[in-house]
């Protein structure tokens, strides 16, 4: 009987020393958690960043959720344009969760921070270098690349142009001509049976249909994927060569890239209606190449990133000769049934326009 | 609008507003229209997986597509590829690149639209529509969506 009064007693222990304890308060980290994260998701930037700040000052030691917080405070003071306070919220999500995926992402922001807003190239530097250090030259750093350099360049200028992405070229104005300026636009290296490279130090021949390449003075081997190639031409810093094949007149045309550090062949577009001939740009690892489809002049990075059409009109039937100028703001081009004329085209910058 | 960090605000005439920010998915289609403008983001395109051949049923969904497109004048089209998560960076970049060019080709050859430009671009996995890796979520984020914009008639 006595242990049954006793195992009774033992069991009430916890109903009595929660009587006369203070209950639980209102405010917990979690709550607020949960409040910053619908304030997040109904869009109330403000308050979901008071309360992050608030997990973030008030509860210290609160460690669920920490990368969270922190990762959703920076990118709401980014989108918030509250840079100086996204800065260090940033670097603190850097330094402290540097294996968490978001990383990435992080890195990215704080060099446009660094770049667009501080103008402060040495930081944006480090996180760059940071950044391929830890994921190696992704596309999107490339992009991030091309950002920097449209900083740096003028817009007015051929350089300017060369360092947007493709889909942000197109032509301003076309006019004819009758002569042209062979220095401005010196074709580079159109390979019908055999040529070498602008530097001199390389060699590449069309044999029985196929491309081959070589050192100068040593024998050459063929190039992957190069059956059926068509006038093929090196980029001017005499590391691409750039090409079209095809397997019959009807079929589609590929237009293909050899990159001769690597070895290896990129097929960056392929369609019925391409015509062989293509203008590469003049910039050290040829960003650009323009090419005629569907009569029609195109603009395609050369790493396949993105086409865009670069003309309005219907320009380039037949063409039988193209070429960039020197300065990168030109092309010119000539037509089969009109060879003495020269269609010089000059380069511009798309803007997205204004939609009211 | 690559590499283009954007912000467009809407205020719809119900006194509700919204923006469409560089990076955000869109879940709906949607349309916007102004006194002089039109930007619609028309109906979207699946491919199976590994894919960038535009099957028979997304073709007809490609056709009325262009058939829409005919009422604007001054016509820009922006061809996005999208890719699930499935593979690793690389592929997924370049397949999602590869799903743009082939509704490109498509809308450039077989429906021989000819608008004032239009530019293509790939994001791999890096803009979801659905989050996780079920093969739902595969299945909706493996996608083209086109942007069409133009002057009213």
């Amino acid at each position: 009987m006595k242990r049954a009064f006793l195992l009774i007693f033992l069991a009430f222990i916890p109903f009595f020393m929660s009587c006369g304890r203070a209950p639980e308060p209102v405010t917990s980290a979690e709550s607020v958690f949960n409040a910053a994260t619908e304030a997040m998701v109904k869009g109330d930037d403000p308050s979901a960043i008071t309360f992050y700040y608030s997990l973030v000052n008030d509860y210290p030691s609160f460690k669920k959720y920490k990368s969270d917080i922190y990762y959703r405070l920076g990118t709401l003071l980014y989108k918030t344009e509250r840079y100086d306070e996204a800065e260090k919220i940033f670097v603190i999500f850097s330094v402290k969760f540097s294996g968490d995926d978001r990383l990435k992402k992080v890195y990215e922001k704080l060099i446009n921070i660094y770049v667009q807003e501080f103008h402060d190239d040495a930081k944006a530097q480090k996180i760059r270098d940071a950044y391929a250090k830890k994921f190696g030259g992704t596309p999107t750093l490339q992009a991030i690349d091309n950002t920097i350099n449209i900083i740096k360049s003028a817009d007015s200028d051929g350089a300017g142009l060369l360092a947007l992405d493709a889909s942000s070229v197109f032509v301003e104005k076309l006019e004819k001509s009758a002569s042209l300026d062979r220095d401005a636009f010196p074709v580079c290296g159109v390979i019908s049976d055999g040529v070498k490279s602008p530097d001199g130090k390389f060699y590449t021949e069309i044999k029985k249909n196929y491309l081959y390449y070589g050192a100068a003075g040593e024998s050459s081997s063929r190039i992957p994927q190069s059956k059926g190639a068509s006038a093929p031409q090196w980029s001017w810093d005499s590391r691409f060569i750039v090409f079209t094949t095809a397997a019959g007149h009807r079929g589609p045309r590929h237009i293909k890239v050899y990159d001769s550090k690597t070895g290896k062949t990129s097929d960056i577009f392929w369609a019925k209606g391409v015509s062989p001939m293509l203008a590469v740009s003049p910039d050290a690892g040829t960003s650009k190449i323009i090419f005629c489809y569907n009569s029609r002049l195109w603009i395609i990075n050369r790493d396949g990133s993105s086409v865009s059409l670069l003309d309005k009109n219907r320009a380039c039937p037949d063409p039988v000769m193209m070429a960039w100028s020197k300065d990168g703001g030109k092309l010119v081009f000539s037509r089969k049934n009109d060879p003495d004329t020269f269609y010089i085209c000059s380069l511009g910058r798309r803007y997205v326009e204004d939609i009211n | 609008m690559k590499n283009c960090a954007y912000a467009l605000v809407v205020n719809g005439t119900d006194g509700k507003s919204d923006s469409i920010t560089a990076g955000r998915p869109m879940r709906d289609t949607f349309v916007i229209s102004t006194d002089t403008k039109i930007i619609e983001m028309a109906p979207r395109i699946y491919f199976e997986r590994n894919s960038a051949v535009i099957s028979g049923e997304m073709m007809k969904k490609l056709d009325d597509i262009a058939a829409n497109a005919s009422k604007y004048r001054n016509l820009q089209v922006y061809i996005q590829g999208h890719s699930s998560a499935e593979g690793d960076s690389d592929f997924n970049m370049n397949i999602s690149r590869e799903r743009a060019k082939s509704v490109l080709r498509y809308l450039a050859e077989k429906r021989g639209l000819s608008p004032l430009s239009m530019t293509t671009a790939g994001y791999g996995a890096e803009v979801p529509l659905a989050d996780g890796n079920s093969e739902g979520a595969n299945v909706k984020n493996r996608r083209v969506e086109i942007i069409l914009i133009g002057d009213k008639q």
